[in-house]
């Protein structure tokens, strides 16, 4: 288990990341987004140790994590921005992993790359962007480690490779156990892999929600109201988080389950009525908008 | 595996990623040292064979050749420190890029063991080429017959330092590295540290120069222990270099091998505990740094403040020191308003340029240039501070006199040195200077006439400088030494007057510590040793001889017991000698001259019962004429007179005297050297007696009979 209580960091006179407290379960995929410069990579460096926090703690396992190999040899870290060593292959990159990580499987490593096509002495130099990112996943999930945090993780990758990837990662976390922490600027990607999502923004958790949760307790409403006495009785009943208004047509974001909205609905006359699904993206803005942020400007798409 | 083998398989692996620096390391290790000496015995024998040397003198210039390659002489140091900085800043350059600190700091390692691999790693990059070229470079000049047992340990000893040196250099950079966050800046840190002392310690003895009439500069003079490998190096050198020069034939002998490696292994030590003293600061840098300072320029905000005013201070007083002499060289004493002022205005200059080019570097923006204004204002405070210190000798540098429970014992040695050849006690070829045989020997401990000689020596200096007329008409220009029981030595030129107290200087110049230190008759093992072999010849200035073999530890005996009967100063200063004994050992390679003054009688005495007596000239008998000539400078010409008749030659032989060259308390306006003298015999002279032209007129004392005829 991973566990942050209080964790702050500051550079200069900005705090890039603001007294986070959250516990992060083993056997579940945690999705980390926000905008650029919300915290997300000084909280996953945070979480590998590679930079030490200013206040609070950060612990893996009930072990602090900066500057202790006990508590980094089950963690792997993928960043953002990629090193390979100058002239290597991945022959190369799996023989230094191996010295580094004792659970390193090699012969896995070394069918995968194959499977990717990525040339077992072929020179890292020579690949693409998304090839290098397929690499550093591969080796990822090759170190045998309990946890690996992967940064911006499906940046560079053609749609065929992240489910590629994706099938990998599902497939590490039921046959041996890896946690795996995401962070990613693309909400559908995240909502599509992950099992729980936060959202950053200054340096602070906005939200953070099981993704199932989420989506089972919020839904949006279309309707037309037969006349504006039904319309406010709706309204009142209703717990609405948001409201867009298109002529008569109107969309409500409305906090309950299916059940509940419909049947509170079957008392309301209306001329259209439908519940639908929210993606990731509508119950963000709308939550944070009913916290006082206007998201619409914070989240790209 | 365990924990030690999987260490070295990482560093085996971190080896081979490293094989672009391991290669020119081993290829610049390797054109520096077998290639070298193979080039520079073929060069060697080359140039022996057109010199037509003989088969030994060609073997000593091979040995000479191998010493320049690979031992106490080698001329490239600064490539090892260079190698130092570079396998330093290289190995650790991970620190400075945020995409290899996310790459190695998430990896399960803690830091300690991080940082000892990678130190290591650039230890064995050197260590391994080098001492495989090292051992081949000794292979080399062993199979071409260049090596002798001596040359085998300088070559040996200075692997050591080699490695020493390699350490201090590599330690620095990696210290550097901890402290800062981009390699340009690292790299200038590593140059600031390496020239800090050297500049330091430079600029003080710069600044003392100029300001300070009794400051002698000894920055070369001897091995000093220093943090800096880079001052430390360009000490040694100079020193050994300085010392081989004295080495007659270059023969690298057994005692100059063993006297440069006692006097350089202080010098060595100092190199390791600085390599691993800094190498522990970096580690404990390394623990504390935040990886997130990669970029930045220096990470420490103390360290930026602190380096910035050092070298804007460094660089304001060297700018003054550089554009003041260049203006005029001889300022102390005499320094007018309007100089100081110069030189201020400079500091000023300097400072402002020098320290808001540093704020733009370490902040990266030119807009920073003008940043911090107060660590500027306190540079310039500081630098005018020191210039009125200076100026106004406000630590009292040319009045210092330690107190007399402070002192051990002194020294006092004149420059002009009486031309005295000193050696070293165990290897006649050996040449040592004056001022370091009697620095080791001369130990004069009638501290309050010592004290008294000094009051006045340094008075009559800034006197004489103050004048604007120092010359050699002032007095002697003399070294004084004083030995503190603190084990500080403190050196000061001065200036005795050549009308000084007499009493004052016989009591010091006639003391034990200061006999014994002056003349080699009491450190003359290597005479007395090669007693057979010595040459003893006197000579009155006109005629000399020699004396039979053998006879060396007689005659020392004897003159022995005439300077502590009769040496003092009113005799060394007033006196001329009526002949002097020179002694020689080895065809002529070492060798003393003594004076004699008709108050010597043991060695009068000696010179008599072996038949090597010749009277003073005022007694000598047998002149036929005297040749005497003049230079005319007015009209360039030399005037040329010969005397015969019996009263001119009384005359000019009683106002003439052997040359005062060889007495270091001989005032130069006591003989007149405007006149050359020369002499013919009435008789061949007896067998075993020669010629000598060695003689002038007594200040005041040339005859009317030249005077007339010559001017």
């Amino acid at each position: 288990m991973i566990r942050t209580e209080n964790l702050t960091k500051t550079f200069g006179g900005i705090c890039a990341v603001n007294d986070i407290s959250i516990t992060l379960k083993e056997g579940e995929i945690f999705g980390l987004t926000g905008t650029n410069g919300a915290g997300k990579t000084t909280f996953l460096r945070l979480l590998s140790g590679i930079i030490s926090q200013d206040k609070g703690t950060v612990l893996i396992d009930d072990e602090p994590v900066f500057d202790n190999r006990k508590a980094k040899e089950n963690l792997f870290y993928v960043p953002s921005d990629l090193y390979f060593f100058v002239n290597s292959s991945p022959k190369d990159m799996g023989a230094y992993y191996a010295t580094v990580y004792s659970k390193f499987r090699m012969d896995r490593f070394r069918k995968l790359v194959d499977d990717f096509d990525l040339g077992w002495t072929r020179r890292i130099q020579t690949y693409s962007k998304g090839m290098k990112r397929q690499l550093a996943i591969l080796l990822g999930l090759c170190a045998g480690t309990k946890y690996i945090f992967m940064d911006e993780t499906f940046d560079g990758l053609d749609p065929v490779m992240r489910q590629a990837v994706k099938s990998l990662i599902a497939e590490e976390m039921s046959d041996n156990g890896l946690t795996p922490v995401i962070s990613s600027h693309n909400l559908r990607e995240i909502e599509d892999v992950c099992d729980h999502v936060g959202l950053l923004h200054k340096g602070g958790i906005l939200l953070s929600e099981d993704v199932a949760d989420m989506k089972t307790e919020i839904r949006k409403l279309q309707c037309v109201f037969q006349n504006e006495d039904e319309q406010r009785k709706a309204e009142k009943m209703l717990n609405i988080l948001n409201c867009r208004v298109d002529g008569r047509l109107r969309t409500y974001v409305v906090r309950g389950t299916e059940d509940q909205i419909q049947g509170t609905m079957k008392e309301i006359e209306t001329v259209y009525a439908e519940v639908v699904p929210l993606t990731l993206e509508e119950i963000f803005i709308s939550e944070t908008e009913a916290v006082g942020y206007d998201v619409r400007k914070l989240i790209l798409d | 595996m365990t924990s030690g083998n999987l260490f070295w398989t990482k560093e085996w692996k971190l080896l081979k990623r490293r094989a672009a620096l391991f290669i020119f390391t081993a290829g610049l290790l390797i054109g520096l040292l077998p290639i070298s000496v193979i080039i520079s015995i073929v060069s060697s024998d080359q140039h022996s064979l057109w010199n037509e040397y003989g088969t030994i003198m060609t073997e000593v210039m091979r040995v000479y050749a191998v010493n320049e390659a690979i031992g106490f002489s080698q001329e490239w140091l600064y490539v090892i420190i260079a190698l130092g900085i570079l396998t330093g800043l290289s190995g650790f350059s991970w620190l400075f890029s945020m995409e290899r600190l996310d790459f190695y700091e998430s990896q399960p390692e803690t830091r300690k063991e991080r940082f000892w691999l990678f130190y290591i790693n650039g230890l064995l990059v050197f260590m391994i080429p080098f001492i495989v070229c090292e051992a081949l470079g000794i292979a080399a000049a062993l199979l071409m017959h260049g090596m002798t047992k001596s040359v085998l340990a300088a070559a040996l000893f200075e692997a050591v330092r080699v490695t020493g040196i390699f350490f201090a250099s590599y330690s620095i950079a990696v210290l550097s590295a901890m402290l800062c966050g981009n390699v340009l800046v690292a790299l200038c840190c590593s140059g600031f540290l390496l020239l800090l002392e050297l500049v330091t310690s430079f600029l003080y003895d710069t600044y003392c120069d100029m300001f300070f009439v009794t400051h002698m500069w000894r920055q070369f003079e001897r091995i000093r222990l220093t943090v800096s490998p880079l001052y430390g190096y360009i000490n040694n050198k100079t020193v050994i270099r300085g010392r081989l020069d004295n080495t007659l034939g270059y023969q690298l002998k057994k005692s100059f091998v063993l006297d440069i490696m006692k006097s350089l292994t202080p010098s060595v030590i100092c190199y390791f505990v600085v390599g691993i003293v800094l190498a522990l600061i970096a580690l404990k840098l390394y623990k504390i740094r935040k990886a997130e300072m990669a970029g930045i320029s220096v990470l420490f905000k103390p360290v930026r403040m602190v380096s910035r005013f050092i070298v804007t201070w460094a660089g304001a007083l060297g700018c003054i020191a550089v554009f003041t002499l260049w203006i005029t060289n001889d300022l102390s004493g005499r320094m007018s308003t309007g100089i100081l002022i110069y030189m201020f205005v400079i500091g000023v200059i300097t400072a402002v340029v020098l320290s808001g080019m540093i704020q733009a570097l370490y902040m990266s923006d030119l807009k920073k240039f003008f940043s911090e204004p107060v660590l500027t204002a306190g540079v310039i405070g500081l630098t005018a501070l020191v210039l009125v210190v200076f100026r106004f000798d406000l630590i009292g540098f040319d009045s210092y006199i330690p107190k007399a429970s402070e002192i051990k014992d002194g020294a006092l040695i004149s420059e002009d040195g009486g031309g005295m050849e000193y050696y070293n006690e165990k290897d006649p070829s050996y040449q040592i200077s004056q001022f370091d045989y009697k620095e080791k020997y001369m130990h004069i401990t009638d501290v309050e006439d010592l004290q008294k000689i000094a009051a006045i020596g340094q008075k009559a200096m800034k006197d004489a400088v103050n004048r604007g007329d120092m010359t050699e008409n002032d007095g002697w220009s003399v070294d004084l030494i004083w030995r503190l029981k603190n084990g500080r030595n403190v050196y000061r030129a001065i200036k005795i007057p050549f009308d000084i107290d007499e009493e004052t200087m016989n009591k010091v110049v006639r003391s034990d510590g200061y006999r014994k230190g002056h003349f080699m008759i009491y450190n003359d093992d290597v005479f007395s040793e090669n007693s057979a072999l010595c040459r003893i010849s006197y000579s009155n200035g006109a005629i000399a001889t020699d004396i039979p073999g053998g006879l060396y530890d007689d005659f020392a005996d004897a003159y022995r017991k005439d300077l502590e009967e009769n040496y003092n100063f009113s005799i060394a200063k007033n006196e001329c000698a009526i002949g002097k004994i020179s002694v020689s050992v080895k065809a002529g390679n070492s060798y003393q001259n003594y004076e004699v003054y008709d108050c010597y009688k043991n060695t009068i005495d000696f010179l008599k019962k072996n038949d090597g007596w010749i009277e003073p000239l005022e007694n000598m008998k047998n002149v036929k004429d005297i040749t005497v000539e003049y230079f005319d400078e007015n009209s360039e010409n030399t005037i040329t007179e010969v005397y015969s008749e019996p009263d001119d030659i009384d005359k000019i032989m009683k106002g003439c005297a052997m040359s005062r060259y060889y007495s270091e308390w001989a005032p130069y306006t006591l003989l007149n050297y405007d006149y050359s003298i020369s002499l013919e015999f009435n008789e061949k002279l007896k067998k075993g007696f020669r010629p000598d032209e060695d003689i002038y007129f007594r200040a005041g004392m040339v005859p009317d009979c030249v005077v007339k005829k010559l001017g």
